[in-house]
C-alpha cells in the first residue's frame, strides 16, 4: 500500500468525504436489520401471544402508545408494516449519500490524479515520448487510473459495508440463537473461502480468454495487413485454417471459464441453500422443542440472505486491491520521471536579438555521436541555411535552441549568453520554429495559426497567413479561418499543412525563426512566393534554416553544409558552387530533377 | 449492499445502436443456430429446470413450517413425529441443492458450448469470406475495422447467445413461474406484492433511459478526452516551443472535468437506483406482512386459507421475482447490442467478392513458359483518375525485365495486375497466351513468385514464414533455398535457427535481413515468374552484394520483372521498360537507353548516383 503514498495528499483533499462515507454506511447497515427484527416480532406477535416481543418490537408497541394507538393485533401488524417501509425508506436516503458521497470521491480523487499526470507529463522533454510510446501513457492515464479509482471508491465502499453488516448481524443472530448463529455462519464462511479459491482461477482462465481473444486479433489484424503476401502465395485455406484453430482454442478457453463460472454460481447457490436447509433443520427442531420461535427462524434466513453478498464482495475487494497496486505502480513510475530541461533563471532579461553562438558543440544520441565539435556563429539578423543528408545532424542542431534537446553547458549562446541563463519560457517565446514533421491541432485554422498567441487580432492572423502563402487556401476552405482541421475536420495536403505551420511560426513574432526543412512538400514556385513573403517580415531578424532544394537556400547570406557530424563546406551559394564538393552535387542533382518534372 | 448492488455500475457495458428487435435479422442470426438445435434445445431445458429447481426452495421450507413446525406448536403432531418429518424435508431439500450444483454448473457450461459453436461457425464464415475478398475492398476498409468486425461485433453476438437467448428463456419462465404460483396461493396476497412490480419496472425503465444517455455522454466526453491527450502528447513538440503548457492544462482540465461530471451523474443514477429497488422490495415485504399477517389473524379458526409457510413462501419468492424484473433492460442492452454487431457483420457477409474466380477456368500444365504480355491495358485504383493508360508489352519465357520510373509513375501497377490484385478497367493481361481472368485464382499465384518492396513477415517462425503452410516445401528445400539467397547464415546465428520466432512485422531483423528472406520464400516456392518489387531503403554495402548474389541466383531461368532503383539490378537485366506517367515512354537495354539521353538517363544520374 506504499505506493498509494503519492496521492495520499489528493485523498485528504477530499477527506470529509472519506470519513462521513463510511458514517453513511454504518447508518444504512444500521436500518437495514430493522426489517427481519420486525418480521420477526409481526410473525410472533401473530402467533405466539405470550413471547416476549424483541426490541424492535417493544419499540413499535412504544409507538403505539405513543400514538395513543390499542394493541390490538390487527393495527400492530399494520403499524410494523409501516415501520417497515419508514425504515427501509429511510435507509434509501443514507444508502444514496453513501454511494453518492464515496463513489463521488473517488471520481474526484480520479480527476485531480489525471490532472496532475498530465500536468507532470508538459513538463517532460519531447524526447521522453520517443522511450515511453504514446499508447502505453495513455493506457496509464485511463486503465490504470480507473482501477486506483475502484481501489479509492468501490473497493473502500464494500470493505466497510462488510465490515459493518457483518458484525451487525453476528450480534443480531446470536442473540436470537448461538449454536444457530455459528451453524448458519458456516455455509457463509465456506463461501468466502470457495470464492478466494474459485476467484484466482476464474481471473486466470478470463486471461487467458482474453489472451486468446488477442490472438485471434492479431492474427485477423496481421493476414488483413498482410494480405498481399497471403494473396499471392494463395494461402488463403491456409490462413483460414490457422484462424480456424485459434478460434477452437477460444472456444475451449471460454469454456474452462464457463466451468469456474458455473462453479462460482453454483457453489454461490448452494452455500445460500444450505444455510436456510441448516436453519430449518436446526431451528425447526429448535422449534419443535420450543426453543425457538417462527419469526426468529424468518428473521435469521433473512440475515443469512443479507450477508450473502458482502461475504461475496470481500473477495471482489482483494483483487481491486491487488490490481490497484499495480497500476498505482505504474502510475509512479511516471510521476518519478524528472523533468531533465527546465527552467533554470528567474532573471528577466533585456529582450532577445538573435546572436546565435556554437562553440565546439558535440552531441550525441546514447553512445553514437551525432555532431561533433560544431563551431558556428550567426550574428543577429542574418539567414544561414544549413544543408546536408538525412541524419547528418541537422535538426538535432536547430532543436538545441529552443532547448527541445538537452544542451551541455558553455556549449550555446544567444546574444552572448550561455543558454541556460535565459528563462525557458522568454527563450522559447523568442524563437520561432516550424519543425520538420508539421503538427497540427485538430482545431480551427485560426486557432492553429494563433496558437503561440491566443490574443492575436485576426488581422495579424491574415497576415501570417499571407506571408505563409495560405491565405488563397484558407479562403477556399467551406468555413474560412473558423474551418476545423484534422481528424475531426478537413484534410489538408502536407503542403498546406507546413504553410500552416509556418504561418503559426511568423504570428509570434519572433527574433529567431527556424524553418527545419519544412518547404519539402510545396512546389518550388510557392516556395519562391513564401520565401519573398518572408523576407521584409524577415529583415532584422535572425533566420536558421534547413533545407534540401538549393531554391531555397540560394540567397541566404551564408551556407553550412554538414556531414558525418562535422561542418565540411561553408559559404555563399556562388562560392560552394565555385568549390565543387557536396553542395555542388545537391545543386547538380536539383537541375536534372526539375528537367526531368519538365517530360510530358 | 443487498444482492441487487451486485452488478456493479463499473462493469463495462457495450455500445448502444439501434433498436433491439429485428426480426429479419433476429431470423438471419436463427440461421446459424439451426446446425445446433438440439444442443440449444438441451441448454434452454437445463436452465429452466435448473431454475424450477432453485424455486423448490422456498416451497420445502413452507412445507416444513406448515407440516412439522405448525404441527408441533398446535401439538398435533408428536415432538419425534414433527422432528422425523422435518429431517425428511431437509434431506430432501440437501438433494435439491446437490443437484442445483450440478445442474447450475451443467447450465452454464452448456450455454456457453452453445453459444461458442454458433459463434465459431459465424467468426470463421466471416474471417473465410474477408479473406476472399480483392484488394479494392482492403484499400477501402481499414484493417483495424475489419478485425472489428470479427471480434468485438462477434463477442456482442456471443453474448446474445450465451447471456442472451438461454437467460431470456430463464428469467421468463421465473417470472412466469413464480408469479402463477404466488396467485394460486393466495391471489389477495399475490396482488399486494405485485403492486410494487409495476412500480419497479417504471423505475426500471427510467434507470435505463437516465444511464443509458448518461452512458453516452460518459463515453463520448471519454473520447474526447482521450484524444485531447493524445493530441498533447503527440505534439508535445510544438506545444513546448510555444510555450503553451498552461493553456493546454486548462484545456484539458475542461476536458477532464466534463468527464467526472459525466461519471457523476452516473453515479446519481446508481446512487438512485439501488436504493429505490431496495425500497420497493421493503415495501412488497410491508405489504405481505400487513395484508398476510391480518389475513392470518382475522381469520375464523378453521377457516384459514393462509398460512405462515405460504406467507415465508411468498417473502421469499418475492426476493427472487425481483431480480430478473431488474435485469430485464440489462438484457435488453444486450439484445440491442448484439442487432448492431449483427447488422455490421451480415453487411461485410453480404458484400460480394470482386475479383471472382472463372467459372471454368483453363487448366495449366504442371510447368507453364513465363510468357507475359499487357494488351492496351488501363486501370484506375481510383475511377477516373487512371494510373496506367493503353499500357503494352511484351515479355519472352525466362526474359528478364526491368521496370523504372519515377514514383507515381505506374511500376507497381504490373505486379498488382498480373497477379490479379485487381482486374483491369480496359485490355487484357496474359499468361502464356491466357487472359488472367479465365484462370483459376491459386494456379495463376501458384505460378509468379513475388518479392514486395515492404516485406511482409508474419510473427511465426522463420520457417512458418518460408513455408506458408505449404505441405509441399520440405524442410530441406526451405534451407537449400536460405543457403541459394545467402539467408541461411544469419538464420543460423539466431537462437533457434529455423524455429526462432518473428516478431510483429519481423520487426527483430534488419531491412536486408528480412529482403533476403523474402528471396528465400520466393526461391522454396519455385515460380516460374518473379516479380520484385525492389526495396528503397539503403542497406549496408556487405548485405547489398549479398542480396545483388541472391537476386542474381533467382532469376536464373525464369521470367524475371523488376521494378527497379538500383543501378545494381538493372545491370543484370535483359531489357529495361521506362515507364513515365501511366506509359511506357522508352525501353531497351541499360547502353541503349543511356545512349537516348531521355527520361532514362536522367533517372539514372538522378537515382543512382548514390548520394
Amino acid at each position: 500500500m506504499r505506493e498509494f503514498g503519492t496521492i495520499l495528499d489528493l485523498v485528504k483533499r477530499h477527506r470529509v468525504a472519506f470519513l462521513i462515507g463510511p458514517i453513511f454506511v454504518l447508518l444504512t447497515n444500521g436500518l437495514r436489520i430493522v426489517a427481519p427484527e420486525l418480521v420477526q416480532f409481526a410473525i410472533d406477535f401473530i402467533g405466539a401471544e405470550g413471547e416476549e416481543p424483541s426490541l424492535a418490537g417493544r419499540a413499535v408497541l412504544g409507538m403505539a402508545d405513543t400514538f395513543g394507538i390499542t394493541h390490538e393485533s390487527a393495527t400492530i401488524i399494520t403499524l410494523t408494516a409501516a415501520t417497515i417501509l419508514v425504515a427501509a425508506l429511510c435507509q434509501g436516503v443514507f444508502q444514496f449519500f453513501m454511494r453518492y458521497v464515496m463513489i463521488g470521491a473517488s471520481r474526484r480523487v480520479e480527476f485531480d490524479l489525471r490532472q496532475r499526470v498530465f500536468d507532470h507529463l508538459q513538463t517532460l522533454p519531447p524526447s521522453a515520448f520517443e522511450s515511453m510510446r504514446i499508447g502505453d501513457v495513455m493506457t496509464r492515464s485511463t486503465s490504470d487510473i480507473e482501477s486506483i479509482r475502484m481501489c479509492v471508491g468501490p473497493a473502500i465502499m464494500y470493505l466497510t459495508n462488510t465490515l459493518t453488516i457483518l458484525p451487525l448481524c453476528l450480534v443480531m443472530m446470536f442473540l436470537k440463537n448461538p449454536t444457530l448463529a455459528l451453524f448458519a455462519m458456516i455455509p457463509l464462511a465456506l463461501l468466502t473461502l470457495a470464492i478466494r479459491l474459485i476467484m484466482p482461477r476464474m481471473y486466470k482462465h478470463s486471461r487467458e480468454v482474453q489472451e486468446q481473444m488477442s490472438a485471434i486479433s492479431t492474427h485477423a489484424q496481421e493476414n488483413f495487413s498482410g494480405v498481399r503476401v497471403v494473396k499471392a502465395f494463395h494461402r488463403e485455406q491456409y490462413e483460414i485454417d490457422g484462424f480456424r484453430k485459434l478460434n477452437g482454442e477460444y472456444v475451449r478457453a471460454n469454456l474452462r471459464l464457463a466451468w469456474s463460472r458455473g462453479l462460482v454460481n453454483g457453489v454461490i447457490n448452494v452455500c445460500a441453500g444450505a444455510g436456510v436447509a441448516l436453519v430449518l433443520w436446526l431451528g425447526g427442531r429448535d422449534i419443535v422443542r420450543g426453543d425457538f420461535t417462527l419469526g426468529k427462524f424468518i428473521a435469521f434466513n433473512q440475515y443469512q440472505l443479507m450477508l450473502l453478498w458482502p461475504m461475496i464482495a470481500m473477495g471482489w475487494v482483494l483483487s481491486l486491491l491487488q490490481r490497484g497496486v499495480a497500476s498505482m505502480e505504474r502510475i509512479n513510475e511516471i510521476l518519478a520521471i524528472e523533468p531533465a530541461i527546465r527552467n533554470e533563471s528567474s532573471a528577466s532579461s533585456e529582450p532577445i536579438r538573435g546572436a546565435i553562438e556554437f562553440r565546439g558543440f558535440s552531441f550525441s544520441y546514447g553512445e553514437t555521436p551525432l555532431l561533433q565539435n560544431i563551431d558556428l556563429s550567426i550574428p543577429a539578423g542574418h539567414t544561414v541555411a544549413i544543408v546536408g543528408r538525412t541524419g547528418s545532424g541537422k535538426s538535432t542542431l536547430v532543436s538545441v535552441l529552443p532547448r527541445l534537446l538537452e544542451v551541455p553547458r558553455h556549449r550555446v549562446f544567444i546574444d552572448g549568453r550561455e543558454i541556460h541563463d535565459i528563462p525557458l519560457e522568454q527563450l522559447r517565446s523568442s524563437i520561432g520554429m516550424v519543425p520538420q514533421d508539421t503538427f497540427l491541432f485538430s482545431d480551427t485554422v485560426r486557432n492553429n495559426i494563433a496558437f503561440g498567441r491566443p490574443d492575436a487580432t485576426d488581422d495579424e492572423v491574415r497576415e501570417a497567413a499571407r506571408i505563409a502563402g495560405i491565405d488563397d487556401a484558407i479562403d477556399e476552405l467551406p468555413n474560412g479561418y473558423e474551418q476545423m482541421i484534422g481528424e475531426r475536420g478537413v484534410n489538408l495536403s502536407g503542403g498546406q499543412k507546413q504553410r500552416l505551420a509556418i504561418a503559426r511560426a511568423i504570428v509570434k513574432d519572433p527574433a529567431i525563426l527556424i524553418l527545419d526543412d519544412c518547404l519539402s512538400a510545396v512546389d518550388t514556385e510557392t516556395e519562391e512566393r513564401i520565401l519573398a513573403g518572408l523576407r521584409p517580415k524577415m529583415r532584422g531578424r535572425t533566420c536558421v534554416v534547413v533545407a534540401h532544394r538549393v531554391s531555397t537556400i540560394k540567397d541566404a547570406d551564408r551556407i553550412v553544409v554538414i556531414d558525418e557530424g562535422t561542418i565540411v563546406e561553408e559559404g555563399s551559394h556562388d562560392e560552394l558552387v565555385a568549390a565543387n564538393g557536396i553542395y555542388a552535387e545537391i545543386e547538380r542533382r536539383q537541375k536534372l530533377e526539375d528537367e526531368l518534372e519538365r517530360f510530358g | 449492499m443487498s444482492d441487487a448492488e451486485r452488478h456493479d455500475p463499473d462493469a463495462p457495458e457495450d455500445e448502444v445502436l439501434g433498436k433491439a428487435f429485428d426480426s429479419v435479422l433476429i431470423g438471419r442470426l436463427l440461421r446459424y443456430v439451426r446446425p445446433h438445435i438440439r444442443l440449444f434445445v438441451a441448454t434452454v431445458v437445463t436452465v429452466v429446470s435448473i431454475s424450477a429447481l432453485s424455486l423448490l426452495g422456498p416451497y420445502l421450507v413452507r412445507l416444513a413450517i406448515d407440516g412439522p413446525i405448525q404441527g408441533a406448536i398446535d401439538g398435533t403432531m408428536s415432538a419425534s413425529q414433527a422432528h422425523g418429518e422435518l429431517l425428511w424435508i431437509v434431506a430432501i431439500y440437501a438433494i435439491v441443492l446437490l443437484v442445483e450444483l450440478g445442474g447450475e454448473l451443467l447450465g452454464v457450461v452448456l450455454t456457453n458450448q452453445t453459444g461458442q459453436r454458433i459463434i465459431r461457425g459465424l467468426r470463421e464464415q466471416l474471417f473465410g469470406h474477408v479473406q476472399k475478398m480483392g484488394l479494392r475492398y482492403f484499400d477501402r476498409h481499414p484493417v483495424g475495422r475489419l478485425v472489428t468486425r470479427v471480434t468485438s461485433d462477434v463477442e456482442a453476438l456471443n453474448e446474445l447467445f450465451t447471456s442472451g437467448l438461454a437467460m431470456v428463456f430463464q428469467d421468463v419462465f421465473v417470472i412466469l413461474f413464480i408469479t402463477i404460483v404466488l396467485f394460486i396461493l393466495d391471489v389477495e396476497l399475490a396482488l399486494t406484492a405485485f403492486v410494487v412490480v409495476p412500480l419497479l419496472l417504471v423505475v426500471s425503465e427510467v434507470f435505463k433511459r437516465r444511464s443509458r444517455s448518461a452512458y453516452r455522454d460518459v463515453r463520448a466526453r471519454l473520447s474526447r478526452m482521450n484524444s485531447n491527450l493524445q493530441e498533447v502528447l503527440s505534439g508535445m513538440r510544438v506545444v513546448q516551443l510555444f510555450t503553451q503548457e498552461r493553456r493546454m492544462s486548462n484545456r484539458f482540465k475542461d476536458a477532464n472535468r466534463d468527464f467526472q461530471r459525466a461519471n457523476l451523474d452516473t453515479v446519481f443514477n446508481y446512487a438512485l437506483f439501488f436504493p429505490a429497488v431496495e425500497i420497493l422490495m421493503a415495501a412488497g415485504l410491508a405489504g405481505i406482512i400487513w395484508i398476510g399477517g391480518r389475513s392470518i389473524l382475522l381469520a375464523t379458526p378453521g377457516e384459514e386459507t393462509l398460512t405462515y409457510g405460504i406467507l415465508v413462501q411468498f417473502i421469499m419468492y418475492l426476493r427472487r421475482l425481483f431480480e430478473p424484473i431488474r435485469q430485464l433492460s440489462e438484457k435488453y442492452n444486450i439484445l440491442q447490442a448484439a442487432m448492431a454487431a449483427a447488422e455490421r457483420v451480415f453487411k461485410v457477409l453480404d458484400t460480394k467478392v470482386e475479383v471472382p474466380e472463372p467459372e471454368s477456368p483453363v487448366a495449366l500444365p504442371p510447368r507453364i513458359r513465363g510468357a507475359i504480355e499487357f494488351d492496351e491495358v488501363t486501370f484506375a485504383y481510383r475511377e477516373g483518375e487512371p494510373v496506367i493508360h493503353d499500357l503494352g508489352f511484351t515479355i519472352e519465357p525466362g526474359e528478364r525485365v526491368a521496370v523504372v520510373g519515377a514514383t507515381g509513375a505506374g511500376k507497381s501497377t504490373v505486379l498488382n495486375l498480373l497477379l490479379r490484385f485487381y482486374d483491369v478497367d480496359k485490355g487484357t493481361v496474359r499468361v502464356d497466351g491466357h487472359d488472367v481472368r479465365s484462370l483459376a485464382l491459386p494456379d495463376l499465384r501458384r505460378r509468379v513468385g513475388i518479392v514486395l518492396q515492404d516485406v511482409f513477415l508474419f510473427s511465426r517462425s522463420i520457417e512458418d514464414n518460408l513455408r506458408l503452410g505449404n505441405p509441399d516445401i520440405t524442410r530441406e528445400r526451405i534451407e537449400r533455398a536460405a543457403g541459394t539467397v545467402n539467408a541461411a547464415r544469419f538464420i543460423e546465428r539466431m537462437d533457434n535457427g529455423y524455429e526462432s520466432q518473428l516478431r510483429e512485422r519481423g520487426a527483430n531483423l534488419s531491412v536486408g535481413e528480412r529482403q533476403l528472406l523474402a528471396f528465400a520464400r520466393a526461391l522454396a516456392w519455385d515460380p516460374e515468374i518473379l516479380i520484385l518489387d525492389e526495396a528503397t531503403s539503403s542497406v549496408d554495402t556487405e548485405t547489398e552484394g549479398m542480396i545483388q548474389d541472391a537476386l542474381h541466383k533467382l532469376m536464373q531461368n525464369r521470367t524475371s520483372i523488376i521494378i527497379a532503383h538500383r543501378l545494381s539490378t538493372i545491370r543484370e537485366v535483359d531489357r529495361i521498360l521506362v515507364f513515365h506517367k501511366g506509359r511506357i515512354r522508352e525501353q531497351g537495354t541499360h547502353e541503349q537507353l543511356l545512349a537516348e539521353r531521355g527520361i532514362y538517363h536522367k533517372l539514372v544520374q538522378l537515382q543512382y548516383r548514390g548520394t
